[in-house]
């Protein structure tokens, strides 16, 4: 068990006004199996009927629509959350987590990965997604920058780097290719930068965290924010614009352990 | 019956004035074409129609708890009456819609069921289509046209009125309205049923609204008065598919939706009709099980039954299609609308070969079924009688119990030898008749 304060600022600067927006956050950890939110703050500018709901995954959004004028958008949350082991109570499968997406495809490239890699598929799903992990930091570095938004499983494993998005995209393309449930999560870990990602995979019936890109198991230092079938499900902020040219954002995290 | 036939060619001109039209794209290009009324109606007998309508009733029911239950509980999958991948697998079942009950436990509230009559009598069921089934406004118009060309046709041989279907759609916008204004939300003008979106909206009472009209605020959906004033929706007759419907949970690049509408449909603040998710039960997989369905969640033997229908699926069924692939009709099952369906026997060997090697790449994509031998329908081309395949679109809408619309769309082929009914492939139209005695 841990107590974390965390503190995630967005900001976007626009060129030009924004005269309608409508967006669509993904920012609140979970209140879930894992973790307790112990206090938590939420501040977005500008707002006009701030709405809460849940989507098809439990997902906490936020959503609202603007139709003031405006050149900056800032999301402001921060709070305490109690986290511990990242292993879920046994839990009903959605057979969902089992298909690949457009993201986690494999192409030519995964499959050939794939059939040098399948000798290390055991009972032991965790165990199998610790060894695809190894294999995935043999093929690509860490670069930031490397990939964007768009960026597949395929094209990132050709592309020889990534970042956590590309290293979960390739782990969960290579976990469902071995039929074995994962899931893409969303979420923030002990120190400063940026939102991260990593995998939940399916083993007797609870979902464990797996972390490929640092090539640890999800611990009591990371907090959840949602949860999906790949990065799609899991937008941290959707919006839908009318007006404001190009767009400068900046994101600060910090995260700090009691 | 002589009476109409000759005002054949007035009642078409004036379905052209009336903008009784249907939109095709093909090669990108949007064509407007009229679509052909022949006035040979279709007749079926009070004692036929009545079991027609117990099995389409008993069909819909069933598909409706389907729909529940694979967003829910997912009992049918978990006790193995349908294999997980035809439902979770395929690109009908939507995640979006996960954990959403609507208004009423309605999903289905119009269905549109296809069926053919075999030349032994026979009716078959040949797919559901629990989306946004399109064509109840063509029948409707064309018998308010009939009625005016031949009056006494109809009081010679008691056919039961159909133009009530705008108040028996009404019924089940009001049964699941959660509060607010009914809508018949249309993409606009180059969709390829524009005229039957204004139609019924015009004969349920309803506001008739392009997507810029309507906004969601808390969760809350409105329409924008030109006034400026704002009115709470309650249930949106929504005449765009689910891809497009709300750009911040689906297409991110649809111009055509409704920012948040889907956040207040899950919150339970509006009905969609229909409800979003559908397409999960308009898969052609998953239309081999609707049997198996009707016997699972209502305890009852089906009385509609399915054309022969093979799924490669299955080891024995793959056996028989590769070795009678030129005798059946092999459909895509992500497709719809006419598109994907291959006849065996008009393929070459070579065609042939290649049809066999994708199925047997990926039998889950496709299903073969026997061809039917259609009772054909009789219509009048150039003055002369002639004959041509034809199915009967029939329709179903939900209320707290299913009503079965007494009539239907009856669409016929284009030419003598084709089988492929769809109005987006270039066929006609008929009235359907349903007697009251």
């Amino acid at each position: 068990m841990a107590v974390l304060d965390f503190t995630y600022n967005m900001s976007i600067k626009f060129s030009m006004p924004v005269i309608k927006h409508c967006y669509t956050l993904r920012l609140i950890p979970l209140e879930c199996e894992n973790q307790h939110i112990e206090d938590i703050k939420v501040t977005v500018f500008p707002e006009n009927e701030l709405t809460y709901s849940n989507d098809g995954f439990g997902n906490i959004l936020v959503t609202d629509r603007i139709v003031t004028m405006h050149n900056e958008f800032t999301v402001n949350v921060e709070g305490t959350v109690t986290t511990g082991a990242h292993i879920t109570p046994e839990t009903d499968l959605n057979p969902v987590y089992k298909y690949p997406t457009n993201f986690t495809k494999c192409g030519t490239e995964l499959n050939k990965m794939f059939d040098r890699i399948r000798v290390g598929i055991s009972d032991d799903a965790v165990d199998t997604a610790m060894k695809f992990t190894r294999a995935i930091r043999a093929n690509i570095v860490y670069r930031a920058g490397s990939t964007s938004v768009v960026t597949t499983a395929e094209e990132a494993l050709l592309n020889g780097a990534g970042v956590c998005q590309d290293y979960s995209h390739i782990l969960l393309a290579l976990l469902r290719k071995a039929e074995i449930p994962c899931r893409y999560v969303v979420g923030m870990m002990v120190g400063e930068g940026e939102t991260h990602a990593w995998v939940e995979v399916y083993h007797n019936g609870s979902w464990h965290g797996v972390d490929p890109t640092n090539n640890r198991l999800a611990d009591e230092n990371y907090i959840i924010i949602s949860r999906g079938r790949d990065f799609a499900d899991c937008g941290i902020n959707r919006g839908l614009l009318t007006g404001g040219g190009m767009q400068t954002q900046t994101v600060n995290l910090k995260v700090t352990k009691r | 019956m002589y009476g109409l036939i000759e005002h054949t060619d007035e009642i078409n001109r004036l379905l052209a004035r009336y903008g009784v039209k249907f939109g095709i794209y093909k090669n990108n290009v949007f064509n407007e074409r009229l679509f052909p009324f022949d006035a040979v109606p279709r007749i079926i007998s009070k004692d036929e129609f009545d079991y027609l309508e117990r099995g389409l009733k008993q069909r819909v029911k069933a598909l409706n708890i389907f729909l529940k239950d694979i967003y829910t509980k997912k009992q049918i999958i978990k006790d193995k009456i349908i294999p997980e991948e035809f439902v979770y697998g395929a690109a009908g079942y939507m995640m979006e819609c996960e954990g959403a009950v609507p208004p009423k436990d309605v999903f289905a509230h119009i269905s549109g069921i296809d069926l053919v009559q075999g030349n032994d009598m026979r009716w078959y069921v040949l797919e559901d289509n629990l989306r946004v089934p399109s064509g109840a406004s063509y029948p409707m118009i064309a018998r308010e046209l009939c009625r005016r060309a031949s009056p006494d046709t109809f009081r010679a041989n008691g056919v039961v009125d159909n133009r009530n279907y705008g108040d028996l759609l009404r019924n089940t916008l009001d049964y699941v309205n959660t509060g607010g204004i009914n809508v018949v939300l249309t993409p606009g003008r180059f969709n390829s049923a524009f005229f039957e979106h204004s139609y019924l909206a015009e004969k349920t009472g309803s506001v008739f609204a392009m997507p810029q009209d309507l906004f969601v605020e808390g969760n809350v959906l409105y329409y924008n008065e030109y006034s400026g004033k704002r009115q709470r929706v309650g249930a949106v007759y929504r005449r765009i598919n689910d891809d497009f419907i709300d750009p911040m949970t689906f297409r991110a690049d649809s111009l055509l939706g409704v920012p948040h509408i889907m956040d207040a449909y899950r919150a339970g603040n509006v009905a969609l009709v229909n409800a979003p998710g559908n397409s999960v039960a308009d898969d052609k997989g998953i239309y081999y099980y609707v049997p198996a369905m009707i016997k699972y969640y209502l305890g009852e033997e089906p009385i509609l039954s399915n054309a022969p229908t093979y799924l490669p699926f299955y080891e024995e069924d793959m056996k028989y299609v590769l070795e009678n692939v030129h005798k059946l009709v092999v459909k895509d099952v992500a497709e719809s609308g006419g598109y994907g369906v291959v006849f065996g026997n008009e393929l070459s060997l070579e065609r042939l070969y290649e049809l066999k090697k994708a199925i047997q790449k990926e039998p889950r994509r496709f299903i073969a079924q026997e061809i039917i031998k259609f009772n054909d329908l009789k219509v009048v081309e150039h003055g002369v009688a002639t004959e041509r395949k034809a199915d009967l679109r029939a329709f179903v809408l939900m209320g707290e119990e299913p009503v079965v619309w007494q009539s239907g769309l009856t669409r016929f082929a284009k030419d003598a030898n084709s089988f492929v009914v769809n109005s987006s492939q270039g066929g006609g139209f008929k009235d359907t008749w349903v007697l009251s005695r």
